[in-house]
């Protein structure tokens, strides 16, 4: 059964009762919110997850939780708590969904040190993943929504997990993060694409999350091979360019960023030198998202 | 005590006897164990105790997982820790003044049980009275920076605490509280530090850093949970002395020694609390005629009582899930009775008016 298959009457209630537990890639996770918001969201972006059976265990179980009283008149706010304690400041109360969406990368980003874990969009096409690495602001999401559009398959937009003990990159497809212009971008891109609300205001801008195709979610379950690690870099008057990067610079800026490095010590150096050992590695600079997508598809 | 539940509950029981444990959990006893192992900062020494007896295989995998992961977090803790005391130990050197690592640095350094997996916020260290100003200035001058730089807080800890202002080191972001004794010289109980000076033994991988002598290690941590620190990581602190326990009372006549150690530092009443609560809560093996004679020194009844209420609620409200009224309570009753113990009312009340009102806890 998928949370699709749970009536929109039913869901609220379910999710009230902190019932709602699903399985996104390796990871089962329940969510636990009183707020009608989340459960709006969550019903259309999260539509198909496999729900968990009672008896199987849960990884990380959230609840977005209303702080006091008060805070339900008064500037409504929202509160992120994981194993019932808050590991954040409450933001505004119609910012709940994406912070669901923030805490749980801080979830896995802190307790999945199997992994090791890249701020990077992982795509895959022909069991071969894509690995985009990239600071906030360098297009990843972006260009990750506009190849998913394409048909590729949508591994992750925000982190790559991969493996301590084969190297392999584990998929964890969620709901895409688009900030700002990227917004209206993609869905003049594609405008079949479905988005949850748009949310003005947040720490990172003006925010949207794009639902991931079905089959992306359906088939999270496969592990791929990394294959090819790009850097992207979006500039409005930048003519399409793909060149190949020294292995030693992309180990390094892969280092930068990612999030447990410092954590897993020589077992991190290890797992990214093994993974730049078998990719190719390339900085890519674009303005229009064809003609990016039209390099990948060189690759 | 109704200490029982706890005792029953799946992260107590695990870290009780962990072999036994492993074959009897289900899924949502697994699930509690991971869940209160994280609230309660004890999930990494949880996981170091699976792997070191082996029965990490056994483990469901999606436990195992975790208990690795949590394992990596201990190690990168552990290595982190190393280098710190390195540093600490290259200021001393220079300032020239000896220096006891206290706590969760000197099981960790000292190669102790009770220091496997054991995650630090940050370093204590105990330096001689006299010499407070040149380790503070050494210090100093290899980029730790004193924080609460409100005056009030200086003036607080520098007239009335057993320790400097916690000093923040300015590129590892790392902590460091330099204590010159274990409890603050406003408090009614008096330990001399000369005697746990007299009894410090080097630490294992240094010349000038010494830790304190095993009973006094113990005595150190009852003192520290039970009439100082608030007891937000109470329960780790109670298996951190399970730990000590177990590891030294192998040696004949440790608790005599023990016994008259805390006569001696004038720590009888902490140490009843330890032994009471860690043998009535997390099953820590103590000789029925240990507990009784460590009695002389109990609270009468009702404070008794009290006592016991307050810290079964602060240790069920980190176990189970959620904060209740009375857990809440509990904690604040735990914070407020800890300043109590250390400074007489005079200067109790307007201090916590003070903090409550104008400055934030």
């Amino acid at each position: 059964m998928r949370i699709g298959d749970i009536s929109a009457t039913d869901l609220p209630v379910q999710l009230r009762s902190g019932r709602v537990a699903f399985t996104i890639g390796r990871f089962n996770v329940s969510i636990r919110s009183a707020l009608p918001g989340v459960a709006a969201q969550v019903g259309k972006l999260y539509a198909d997850y496999q729900l968990n059976e009672p008896d199987e265990l849960i990884d990380f179980a959230v609840e977005l939780a209303v702080p006091s009283l008060l805070r339900r008149w008064l500037r409504p706010q929202v509160r992120f708590l994981f194993d019932g304690r808050s590991p954040f400041k409450p933001l505004p109360q119609v910012q709940a969904f994406a912070m669901f969406e923030w805490g749980l990368n801080w979830c896995i980003a802190n307790h999945a040190h199997e992994f090791l874990v890249v701020h990077a969009a992982v795509v895959e096409r022909n069991g071969r993943a894509f690995i985009f690495p990239g600071m906030p602001g360098s297009g990843k999401s972006t260009l990750c929504a506009a190849l998913v559009c394409r048909g590729w398959r949508l591994l992750s937009d925000e982190m790559a997990l991969i493996s301590l003990q084969d190297g392999m990159v584990h998929p964890v497809p969620r709901p895409v993060s688009l900030k700002n212009a990227s917004i209206e971008v993609i869905r003049k891109f594609e405008p079949a694409a479905v988005f949850g609300a748009v949310v003005e205001d947040t720490a990172k801008g003006k925010i949207a999350h794009m639902k991931a195709p079905a089959t992306s979610v359906m088939t999270a379950g496969q592990v791929a091979e990394p294959s090819r690690v790009v850097f992207p870099r979006y500039r409005v008057d930048a003519a399409p360019d793909l060149r190949r990067l020294e292995r030693g610079t992309c180990l390094m800026q892969m280092a930068e960023n990612s999030f447990n490095y410092d954590v897993l010590g020589s077992a991190g150096f290890e797992a990214l030198a093994d993974t730049v050992e078998r990719c190719d590695c390339y900085a890519l600079s674009y303005a229009r998202l064809e003609d990016a997508i039209s390099l990948m598809e060189s690759l | 005590m109704a200490g029982e539940t706890l005792a029953t509950h799946p992260l107590v029981a695990f870290m009780r006897d962990p072999e036994r444990t492993a074959e009897s959990l289900d899924t949502h006893g697994w699930e509690a164990l991971l869940r209160a192992g994280r609230r309660a900062n004890l999930l990494s020494r949880a996981a170091c105790m699976a792997e070191s007896l082996g029965i990490l295989e056994q483990v469901p995998g999606r436990v195992a997982f975790h208990l690795r992961s949590a394992i990596r977090v201990a190690e990168s803790g552990r290595l982190s820790t190393v280098r710190e005391v390195r540093y600490i130990e290259q200021a001393m050197v220079e300032a020239d003044v000896h220096c006891i690592l206290l706590k969760g640095a000197a099981y960790v350094i000292a190669a102790l049980d009770a220091g496997r997996g054991r995650l630090l916020s940050d370093i204590d260290i105990m330096v001689p009275h006299a010499c407070l100003l040149d380790a503070e200035t050494a210090f100093a001058r290899r980029g730790w920076m004193t924080t609460k730089l409100d005056a009030y807080d200086q003036r607080y800890y520098r007239q009335w605490m057993h320790e400097l202002p916690p000093m923040r080191h300015l590129v590892r972001g790392t902590s460091l509280d330099i204590h010159h004794t274990i409890l603050p010289p406003t408090a009614r109980l008096k330990p001399d530090p000369l005697k746990l000076w007299a009894a410090a033994r080097p630490a294992a991988m240094t010349s000038r850093l010494k830790v304190l002598a095993p009973v006094d290690m113990i005595l150190h941590s009852a003192t520290h949970l039970f009439h100082e620190g608030e007891f937000d990581n109470g329960l780790r602190d109670l298996f951190d002395m399970h730990s000590l326990i177990r590891e030294f009372s192998d040696e004949a006549g440790f608790w005599t020694s023990l016994l008259e150690r805390a006569v001696e530092l004038d720590l009888e009443r902490p140490l009843y609390y330890a032994l009471r609560y860690c043998s009535g809560i997390i099953g820590t093996p103590v000789p029925e005629d240990v507990l009784r004679r460590s009695e002389h020194s109990m609270p009468s009844g009702a404070m008794r009582r009290v006592m016991d209420g307050l810290v079964v609620r602060s240790l069920g409200e980190v176990l189970t899930r959620h904060r209740t009224v009375a857990s809440g309570v509990a904690q604040v009753s735990m914070y407020v009775r800890s300043h109590y113990l250390r400074m007489p009312a005079r200067m109790l009340i307007p201090h916590l008016l003070r903090k409550q009102f104008i400055s934030g806890r």
